[in-house]
């Protein structure tokens, strides 16, 4: 217990020294008035802490240092009090030089005070050449009526303020002098009750004499700016400018709908707009990067780091909010105003005031990108374009970069003037709307008036600040006393109509939406919507792409085969497509030997399907040559059923309602609000377009003397377009058969097919048509849908399973298509259908082989029950097409005739095409595995399959392609000797890699080929594989005597084991005749 | 002066103008004038009912907003809304009912709606609301633009007090000061409702011992709509339609002069003559036809009525009373979209 009271004791007395010491630390740092504010303590308890202090420094050894420290202190207090002394003393002697010049002063004073007050003292001080008139100060000058505000503050808005110079004299006592006058001449008048005659005078010619006194500021002000542009500054022009846009504010004899009002302040809507997306808007990017950049011509880098920090961060977040990772609006907020904050922490304490610059730049920027991102106010209610808001925007914008960035050095006060500026141009009068005053009140010109007058210190603002606020409260006075006679007339109409920023901020928020799901699309590749919007321009159907012929030459010899891939997209039924290929031969088509897929295939949906064709060479060909030398056209044509739907949009009418209307000269489509007067036919994507024409607005009566059309076309499209009219996808094509057309009709909309029995009627429709009803609906599925697809399906049960899915669609579509609504009333009545009776077209080609168009046409009957409870009623007409369609693309083949010493090689009886099926009897597995790939290379350079094969046989029976031979020098299939391979260049990998390895071999066999034609050499295969193993200085004709006739593989020595190579040769022969053989029979 | 004060003069001035002529000042209450304006009944469907995008087979609610921006009450359920609806695709429609709001059918409604009063300054708004439902699509079709149109049909009534001059002295000859001078009345503020008196000429037409002085009103049709007859207005948004003489653009006038002297208004009759010798009220009311939006009427005093010569000039007060149905429609467009099925 006693040692914890020594320990506590000794705890205190620590703590005790250290507030000491701290307090001394203090004393030294705060001066004496401030540190004793703070401590608030007496002498002897300073002293008696000092005496701690110096007991404290005792007690720690420091007590020099301390006692150096009290001298300085001493010194530092005499010091100050000297200081203070001489002020007094200068004080005191300037007051008593005031007190003995006063009397000249005052003289001086009353006399500018004199020649101030009279009209003409005052108007040449407004222009500028009063007797008495200052000098305007140079900004670099303190100004004595600025106080100590210039450069004292460290906050924006006090930083403005100091520098908001205010010349408190001739503008405000020439305003109330003015504004006296009035109250006292207006009371004279009431006094001697005249006032009356002068309100009535002022309300007939007060708008017209405003209105030229209007026009005569805005020219008067611009003729002054451009001869006083340089002292002015261009002030005056400015002010020209905002008087220009004041008028078209206020524009007189019904010149524009209504006056400019600004906007509706929408304080919920304002805050939930995105802050994020007008932090990140371009205009946020652009600005600082452009300040950046200016700050970087200075040669600092600082604001580019920053601005690259704050940039990178926002495109993070923004990466991270499209990936749905994180949520949005506030708490974005929050983040990005912590990133921007700690990025100019990183400065704080050593550029303030670059800090604060850059943070009032920044303000401007976020002001700007609000107004950037919610555009909504470049519209007005109606959605037309709300230029006057745009001329406010542009002159708010042109005025601050021109003018106050001019006239003000601080950078700080443009950036502060133009949010403000906008917010006040926009909002304000919507923030004071209930007042009659403010409802005259031209915040634009006000505003730039007082800036030029009190920050730009332009005379001629002053002179015009006086007069447009004595104009505006002349006028307001007259319309609060006018307020007692009946009559409306006034001069300008108070805000009643003006832009709703409701709406605004309505349209804003759609496009911050439509923005920000653009993003999304952006990001992730548009999932949803792009597959929504390509619909309509995209191809839906069948159609081929990417077709060619898969060798750049043919050779007369060789088959010719052409690749393509086939694409097939629909919605509704399931395609099956037969692809076929053919070469037009005169009048006949001559087909494809060998097709592939060989059988009419089903799509589901969207699928690529690659096709080939084959023709065979004219040598093997078994009946007529097919393929020429020569250009050979090749077309791919594909069969397919497809369906195409369509509908119009009609107005239904009452007939004696739309005469009444005609009548009148009102358009009925415009009276009841109808937008889309001329609604254009619909089609959904396809080969064929299906276009339905009838009467946009369609009169409706019990009978009709000439009833109504409804037209059905099927026109052939070959081509889709994108929205830009560009061409997406050409095609030949036609349709080869109609085989279904129906025509639906709203209910009680009819065509009365009764009367084409009636031989004294006459039927509505020219072309053959029967009544059509769900069921025939049901049954075409199974006919057209579900048959066809189980027929292309074969066994697949998968396929089927599909097929019956699309069926069952099928089927559910008829019931959709028939029905109109669900179970109101009259409204159960369904569509009326009639369908093309195809029977009566069997016996002609009028429904086959349509390549332009084919119309019908039928009469209709509109019923009064098919008009709805309104004045207007809309109703579709629809219409569905099945048909067969051919599409068809060609493409040219160049064929070329076949060399000589290439057949030179090979038997004339040989078979070409029928060779790649072709091995040696007992033929291994890697003979069938790797015989393609010889295959494709000996058909790649030009060299006889067969006779590749066989230098393969007799170099390695087996088809290793490990094998290595002389003494592991020759290696793998083709035994390529590492010299040789060297010598040809060959990759390195042929000795591991089979296909190089081949490759390696086949060239050589062609280089030596080469060289047998070029050098004259012995012809045949048999030379050849000599070389292939002797080398091929072996193929050369010997120069020994007496074998002059022979090549030197068959000299004695003639290579370096000659026995071999004739051996080689021999074994050679024999395998290369057994593939001959095979290949003549 | 300092920098503050004058700073604190410029908020004070402000604030003290705006107070006097605002009618917020604590002395009194401004009168309200309700009779000013063109507009009568305003609709807009609300911001996100319809919404932009609703999907097939799914319900939707549509919103729609009424207010009477006029000075006329719609008593009585006689304001009648019938909304257009493209069937195909917006299948099923049920109306939520209020006070204000009764249900006709299906897709009309009738509703009450007050106008500005000292009272509601801003004019009563009403909220019609129904729940809709979408249809299904074309099987080919992913998206489909639908549009709701709402058509409101109600009776109006524009009431004009003003003062005129009545000088029997037509060629000026009497010496000395008149009380008044004859001359042309403009209006360019309107009445509170969508046609509008906007200018009325005076002349006093000698007749014997007397004068019988004539006006010439000017209408004009300033609002959104288009101005239908008082009895025939509810044909126009209903089911069937009876095609009448004079339906669209007819406006009836009455005019009455001090003492409640009706004037005697023409075109007043079934021939569309004038008969300046009508005595029964009902058949001194005239009716215009508005030909562009606008046109004129000549309202005249009875016989009995004329004013002697004698008489010195004299202002009396002028009530102009117009009547008329009126009919304005608004649409809404929708998309209509297909969910995707992967």
């Amino acid at each position: 217990m006693a040692v914890d009271t020594e320990e506590e004791k000794l705890k205190n007395r620590r703590k005790q020294l250290k507030d000491s010491l701290d307090r001394e630390v203090m004393r030294r740092a705060l001066p004496s008035d401030i540190f004793e504010i703070m401590y608030n303590r007496d002498d002897g308890e300073r002293d008696k802490e000092h005496d701690e202090i110096e007991q404290a420094t005792e007690d720690v050894e420091d007590r020099e240092m301390k006692r150096e420290l009290r001298n300085l202190e001493l010194e530092e207090a005499r010091a100050r009090r000297a200081e203070r002394e001489r002020e007094a003393e200068e004080k005191e002697k300037a007051r008593q030089i005031d007190v003995e010049r006063a009397p000249d002063e005052g003289l001086k004073d009353q006399e500018e005070r004199r020649y101030n007050a009279s009209w003409g003292g005052w108007a040449a001080n407004k222009l500028g050449r009063g007797k008495y008139q200052k000098k305007s100060k140079s900004r670099e000058e303190p100004d004595e009526e600025q106080g100590e505000g210039q450069g004292g503050s460290t906050f924006p808005a006090m930083t403005i303020l100091s520098n908001v110079t205010i010349r408190s004299g001739t503008f405000w006592k020439s305003l109330s002098f003015i504004v006296l006058l009035i109250f006292i001449i207006g009371g004279a008048l009431w006094w001697f009750g005249k006032l009356d005659i002068i309100l009535k005078l002022a309300k007939t010619v007060g708008p017209i004499l405003l209105y030229i006194v209007w026009i005569g500021v805005v020219i008067g002000s611009l003729v002054y700016g451009i001869k006083n542009f340089k002292n002015d500054k261009g002030a005056a022009m400015f002010i020209a400018f905002a008087f220009f846009v004041w008028l078209l504010d206020r524009a007189p004899f019904g010149l524009f709908s209504e006056p400019y009002a600004g906007f509706y302040f929408d304080l919920t809507g304002t805050l939930k707009t995105d802050l994020f997306a007008i932090g990140t808007s371009s205009i946020i990017i652009i600005g600082l990067v452009l300040y950046s950049f200016t700050d970087l011509l200075k040669g600092r880098v600082r604001w580019l780091i920053t601005a690259g920090v704050i940039i990178a961060i926002l495109r993070f977040y923004g990466w991270v909010a499209q990936k749905g990772l994180t949520g949005f609006a506030y708490g974005t907020a929050g983040f990005v105003v912590i990133a921007f904050l700690l990025g100019l922490a990183f400065f704080l304490g050593k550029q303030l005031k670059e800090t604060e610059s850059y943070l009032s730049f920044v303000i401007m920027i976020l002001v700007l990108s609000y107004f950037w991102i919610n555009f909504g106010w470049t519209e007005t209610k109606d959605g037309s374009y709300n230029y006057r808001a745009v001329l406010h925007m542009l002159f708010m914008i042109s005025f601050c970069l021109l003018y106050v960035r001019r006239v003000e050095p601080n950078p700080i006060v443009w950036h502060m003037v133009l949010p403000v500026f906008i917010i006040s141009d926009f909002f304000l009068y919507d923030i004071v709307s209930e007042s009659s005053f403010f409802g005259l009140f031209p915040i634009l010109p006000l505003f730039a008036l007082m800036v030029c007058a009190f920050i730009g210190k332009s005379g001629y603002a002053e002179a015009m600040l006086v007069l447009v606020v004595v104009i505006l409260i002349s006028i307001t006075v007259v319309n609060a006393l006018g307020n007692i006679y009946p009559s409306g007339t006034a001069a300008f109409q108070a805000r009643e109509d003006g832009v709703k920023t409701g709406d605004a901020l309505s349209n804003t928020l759609n496009k911050v939406t439509a923005y920000w799901q653009g993003r999304l699309d952006y990001a992730t590749g548009g999932l949803y919507r792009a597959q929504v919007e390509q619909n309509q321009y995209e191809n839906l159907g069948v159609y081929f792409a990417n077709l060619r012929q898969s060798e750049p030459v043919f050779y007369t010899t060789e088959p010719v085969t052409v690749w393509g891939t086939i694409r097939s997209k629909t919605y509704q039924d399931p395609v099956v497509v037969d692809v076929n290929c053919y070469k037009q031969k005169d009048e006949q088509k001559l087909y494809a030997d060998r097709r592939y897929p060989g059988k009419p295939f089903p799509v589901f949906k969207l699928e690529e399907n690659d096709i080939e064709c084959t023709f065979s060479p004219p040598s093997s060909a078994k009946t007529q040559a097919t393929i020429e030398a020569g250009q050979n056209k090749i077309t791919l044509s594909a069969q397919y059923n497809f369906a195409t739907n369509a509908y119009k949009k009609s107005y239904l009418i009452d007939r004696d309602r739309y005469r009444a209307l005609v009548r009148e000269d009102i358009d009925p489509l415009e009276e009841f609000g109808i937008k889309d007067k001329e609604p254009s036919p619909v089609s959904t994507n396809g080969p064929v377009e299906l276009s339905i024409s009838v009467l946009h607005l369609l009169p409706v009566s019990n009978s009709y003397i000439i009833p109504p059309v409804v037209a059905v076309a099927l026109i052939n499209r070959q081509e889709v377009q994108d929205k830009d009219k560009k061409v997406i996808s050409r095609w030949e094509g036609r349709i080869k058969e109609i085989t279904e057309l129906i025509i639906l009709t709203p209910p009680n909309v009819i065509i009365p097919l009764e009367d084409c029995k009636d031989p004294a009627k006459k039927c509505p429709c020219e072309a053959p048509f029967i009544k059509y009803d769900v069921g025939q609906c049901k049954s075409s599925c199974k006919k057209y849908v579900l048959d066809p697809c189980n027929s292309a399906c074969l066994s697949d049960k998968g396929c089927q399973a599909e097929c019956e899915t699309a069926s069952r669609n099928c089927d559910d579509d008829c019931n959709n298509l028939f029905k109109v609504d669900f179970g109101e009333g009259d409204t159960k009545a369904s569509y009326n259908a009639y369908a093309l009776n195809i029977e009566e077209f069997k016996q002609d080609d009028r429904l086959k082989n349509v390549d332009r168009n084919k119309k019908f046409e039928c009469r209709i009957f509109p019923d009064p029950r098919a008009l709805d409870n309104a004045p207007i009623t809309t109703r579709y007409f629809r219409a569905r097409a099945r048909y067969n369609y051919t599409l068809e693309n060609s493409v040219i083949v160049d064929v070329k005739e076949a060399p000589e010493e290439f057949l030179g090689t090979v038997n004339p009886e040989f078979k070409p095409d029928a060779a790649k099926e072709i091995y040696f009897p007992g033929s291994n597995a890697n003979e069938l595995k790797l015989s393609e790939i010889v295959y494709g290379k000996a058909r790649f350079y030009n060299v006889d399959y067969l006779f590749v094969k066989a230098i393969i046989q007799t170099e390695n029976s087996q088809w290793d392609s490990n094998a290595k031979g002389d003494g592991g020098k020759s290696f793998g299939l083709m035994q390529a000797h590492e010299d040789t391979a060297a010598f040809i260049k060959c990759d390195p990998k042929y000795k591991t890699n089979v296909t190089l390895n081949i490759d390696c071999g086949v060239r050589y066999i062609q280089s030596l080929m080469n060289v047998q034609k070029e050098k004259g050499l012995i012809a045949g295969p048999e030379n050849l594989a000599a070389g292939y193993n002797c080398g091929e200085g072996g193929m050369y004709y010997s120069k020994t005597s007496g074998y002059e006739d022979k090549p030197v593989w068959q000299t004695p020595n003639g290579c370096k084991n000659p026995g071999n190579t004739e051996e080689y040769v021999g074994r050679f022969k024999s395998n290369y005749d057994k593939l001959l053989k095979q290949a003549i029979t | 002066m300092s920098k503050k004060n004058i700073l604190l003069l410029i908020v004070l001035s402000v604030l003290l103008i705006s107070c006097q002529f605002s009618g917020t000042s604590t002395t009194g209450q401004r009168e309200i004038d309700t009779h000013i304006g063109f507009d009568g009944l305003t609709a807009e469907f609300s911001k996100d009912a319809p919404p932009q995008v609703v999907f097939e087979e799914s319900s939707f609610p549509i919103l729609l907003k009424v207010r009477n921006n006029g000075a006329y009450d719609i008593k009585e359920k006689k304001g009648t809304i019938t909304i257009g609806r493209e069937k195909d695709y917006v299948t099923g429609l049920v109306q939520a009912t209020s006070t204000k709001v009764g249900i006709l059918s299906g897709d009309s409604a009738s509703f009450d709606v007050d106008g500005k009063s000292i009272l509601n300054p801003y004019g009563e708004e009403i909220l019609l609301q129904w729940n809709a439902k979408t249809g299904k699509l074309d099987p080919q079709s992913e998206i489909k633009q639908s549009v709701i149109t709402a058509t409101l049909c109600y009776p109006y009534q524009t009431i004009l007090t003003t003062t005129l001059c009545i000088d029997p002295d037509v060629f000026g000859l009497r010496p000395g000061k008149k009380a008044c001078n004859v001359k042309d009345m403009g209006f360019s503020s309107g009445q509170g409702a969508p046609i509008a008196v906007t200018k009325i000429e005076q002349q006093m037409i000698p007749q014997g011992d007397s004068i019988k002085p004539q006006f010439l009103i000017f209408l004009e049709n300033r609002g959104r709509g288009t101005p239908v007859n008082i009895l025939n207005y509810h044909d126009i948004c209903a089911k069937p339609f009876s095609d009448t003489k004079n339906l669209w653009n007819t406006v009836r006038i009455k005019a009455f002069a001090s003492g409640n002297k009706q004037l005697i208004c023409c075109l007043n009759n079934a021939e569309g003559r004038c008969s300046e010798s009508e005595t029964q009220p009902d058949k001194m009311e005239g009716l215009v036809k508005l030909s562009d939006n606008k046109n004129f009427v000549r309202c005249i005093f009875q016989e009995k009525d004329a004013i002697p010569k004698s008489y010195d000039a004299y202002t009396s007060p002028l009530k102009v009373e117009l009547t008329y149905g009126y009919v304005q429609s608004i649409s809404a467009n929708f998309n209509i979209h297909k969910p995707l099925k992967y």
